[in-house]
């Protein structure tokens, strides 16, 4: 947990790349590779994945199960380490530093949508929203307005103080996605959002992230085995055995 | 709620609003609930019952302690001054009797003795006891023996002057003749075994002869019962005799000598310390300072002993309690791996997950401690206040003897706390091992 003092420290230590050019792109990973060591079996998840997101933009990345799509997905956002390589996001580092570095990187910066079980069932969906604002530090009343706002965005203005038992799966789903949003982050993280849903709930999921990246310029960066979603976002990251075997931009 | 948390500290408030939805959630599922509060009951139900047993037992054994003791300092003196070795007598000194107070500011009043072991004859049975002779105007400053008088009038002074004796008014079966005759105080128990009572005349017999005419005879003196008394110390109510001081003196054919000097402190428990002072001043004259701690060493042993012995057992019952605190957390960490890791998501750190886990540990010990403190309060007015036949003939009429020690319970609570602290722990260190990716990968679904 990060006192004002604590945030602005944390915010200087993580390296920040100056160059104009870098600083227009969101996303900027250069010979990924992730080996995971299981006794004497190795497993190499990614191997030498390269590729750039420019901010604002929306990125499906699709392959087969396996691939090392999620791997990806939580190496970007500081969830997990690469074995190898480079990776930055909206010019920073995140593995440069200690635990509360990275964790600070995770609060401020990327926002994540999980498939499955994404909210705390302990709380209201406006408390779900708040949290990772509260983790900061930041105003509080100026949380629960900008939590509130994002619910309304996202068509649960009225089911606010609604527990997670109490939502269906989609409008779980954009509870999490409202929470991804509460810190105003460079990159949304989506590990298939809609994996879990029936085809209307997906579509009204699709249809919610791309409002977001036409509306806040938000950046976006969706795992999905969803052809349709996939072939409707501007870019398509192919991978196959943990390299990128096509990039369309479309 | 944003009223609430905007005076917190940022960041700290997270971690208070998460403990306290953890710990008082009302949102969950009734069957998730139920588990979740007797997951929670549990562990505060273990501290609460070591904490509020603590507060009995000891509060309890302090009352009795404080009872006996207060028996004891009613009867014996808090500092005798004897002679340094051996078991001498000292020779009547009342520059000593004036200069004592000035040795210490303790001491508020001092006075002479002189004890001897005797036969008591009543006309109808014999017996063995302790005749202590006193100064009767300086006695009842020195031992605050007022209470334990049979009757309320009486008073040391009584012993003061002899007593006129026809033998007439005694009935038909004494034998002894008229006259004038010391008076004395006897234990009620000590009249019992007698079977004898206040007002009727004994004869004490000296246990060391003198050497008469006709050859060694032992020296007899004539008494009256001026009354009883009743301290609630066995020992001193089956045994002692008081009178006056120079009846034993001329009893004991020892005028102008004492077997000491009692000595009465402000604070009885300070006697250790004075007596230090006073050995300083008097070991030249070969004198010494006993304080009533050595003389009722064994005793006082014996109950240090016994409160270290019950509040070991006691610490294991709350022990006890934390280990519920371990496994619950560490269930509740299992449990609630996927949440943890989601927390982890969005930025809590690994160090804010084992605070959290840390705070509800030190919640629960709170509660606990609480509970346990109020219940046992109020246990100790019930116990306090209710006469219990068990205790009967030791407490006529009374409850348990309560004195309540607020160090001792602010130590166990304290203890308490920091145990269910330490208790929490090891699930503190489960959460933060926990692997975020691991978890909310799909295979962990």
């Amino acid at each position: 947990m990060l006192t004002t003092n604590e945030n602005e420290r944390v915010a200087q230590e993580i390296p920040l790349v100056t160059s104009t050019s870098q600083n227009l792109l969101a996303v900027e990973v250069k010979n990924l590779c992730k080996i995971y060591e299981m006794g004497e079996i190795t497993l190499e998840a990614l191997s030498g994945v390269s590729f750039a997101i420019r901010r604002g933009e929306c990125v499906a990345i699709v392959g087969e199960s396996g691939s090392g799509k999620s791997t990806l997905l939580h190496i970007v956002g500081a969830l997990d380490s690469p074995t190898s390589g480079e990776v930055r996001v909206g010019g920073m580092d995140p593995f440069g530093g200690s635990d509360l570095q990275v964790s600070h990187f995770r609060n401020r910066h990327v926002g994540f949508v999980f498939q499955h079980n994404n909210l705390l069932p302990e709380f209201s969906a406006l408390e779900n929203v708040i949290m990772p604002g509260l983790i900061a530090g930041r105003d509080t009343a100026e949380v629960y307005r900008r939590a509130q706002s994002l619910l309304e965005r996202v068509g649960l203005g009225k089911r606010k103080d609604h527990y997670p038992g109490q939502l269906s799966g989609g409008e779980q789903q954009r509870v999490a996605i409202a929470r991804a949003l509460v810190n105003e982050p460079v990159l949304l993280l989506a590990d298939e959002p809609s994996g879990n849903l029936d085809s209307r709930n997906a579509a009204n999921i699709h249809s919610l992230f791309a409002e977001i990246n036409r509306d806040l310029k938000t950046t976006l960066m969706v795992v999905t085995h969803n052809q349709d979603f996939a072939h409707s976002l501007p870019r398509r990251i192919e991978m196959r055995d943990g390299r990128i075997v096509a990039d369309t931009d479309v | 709620m944003a009223t609430k948390q905007q005076n917190l500290r940022p960041g700290i408030g997270a971690i208070l609003f998460l403990l306290k939805r953890y710990l008082l959630s009302s949102s969950m599922a009734r069957r998730r609930r139920m588990q979740a509060t007797f997951g929670i009951a549990l562990p505060v139900f273990g501290i609460a019952v070591g904490v509020c047993a603590f507060t009995v037992v000891l509060s309890v054994m302090g009352g009795f302690v404080q009872g006996l003791k207060k028996r004891l300092l009613g009867v014996e003196p808090h500092i005798e001054i004897v002679v340094r070795e051996g078991f001498g007598r000292i020779s009547e000194n009342p520059e000593l009797l004036t200069r004592l107070p000035s040795l210490s500011k303790g001491i508020i009043a001092v006075t002479p003795f002189m004890k001897s072991d005797v036969i008591v004859q009543s006309s109808r049975k014999p017996t063995t006891a302790l005749l202590w002779g006193i100064d009767p105007g300086k006695a009842e400053a020195v031992m605050q023996f007022k209470t334990y008088f049979a009757a309320p009038e009486d008073s040391f002074t009584d012993l003061s002057e002899d007593v006129a004796v026809d033998s007439q008014s005694l009935g038909s079966d004494d034998n002894y003749s008229s006259g004038t005759f010391p008076t004395l105080f006897a234990g009620e128990k000590l009249l019992e075994i007698l079977d004898t009572e206040a007002g009727e005349r004994l004869t004490l017999i000296s246990t060391q002869p003198d050497e008469g005419l006709g050859g060694f005879a032992p020296t007899q003196q004539p008494v009256v019962v001026a009354g009883s008394f009743q301290t609630g110390s066995l020992t001193h109510d089956s045994k002692v005799l008081f009178t006056r001081l120079k009846v034993v003196q001329k009893f004991m054919d020892a005028q102008g000598e004492w077997s000491g000097i009692q000595v009465a402190l402000r604070e009885p428990l300070d006697a250790e310390k004075v007596s230090l002072t006073l050995n300083n001043a008097l070991k030249s004259e070969g004198l010494r300072a006993k304080p009533w701690t050595e003389s009722n060493k064994a005793l006082l042993k014996a109950l240090r002993l016994e409160r270290w012995g019950m509040s070991f057992v006691l610490y294991m019952v709350i022990l006890v309690g934390c280990f519920s605190i371990t496994i619950t957390l560490v269930l509740a960490v299992r449990r609630k791996a996927r949440e943890m890791a989601i927390l982890r998501s969005i930025g809590l750190r690994r160090i804010d997950l084992g605070l959290l886990y840390l705070c509800k540990g030190g919640s629960i010990g709170i509660v606990g401690v609480l509970l346990g403190l109020g219940s046992g309060l109020i246990l100790l007015q019930i116990v306090s206040r209710l006469p219990l036949s068990v205790i009967e003939d030791a407490y006529p009429g009374h409850g348990l003897p309560v004195l309540v020690s607020w160090p001792d319970l602010i130590a166990v609570s304290i203890g308490s706390l920091v145990l269910s602290i330490i208790a929490a722990i090891w699930p503190a260190v489960e959460v933060m091992r926990i692997d975020p990716v691991e978890t909310l990968s799909d295979r962990a679904v």
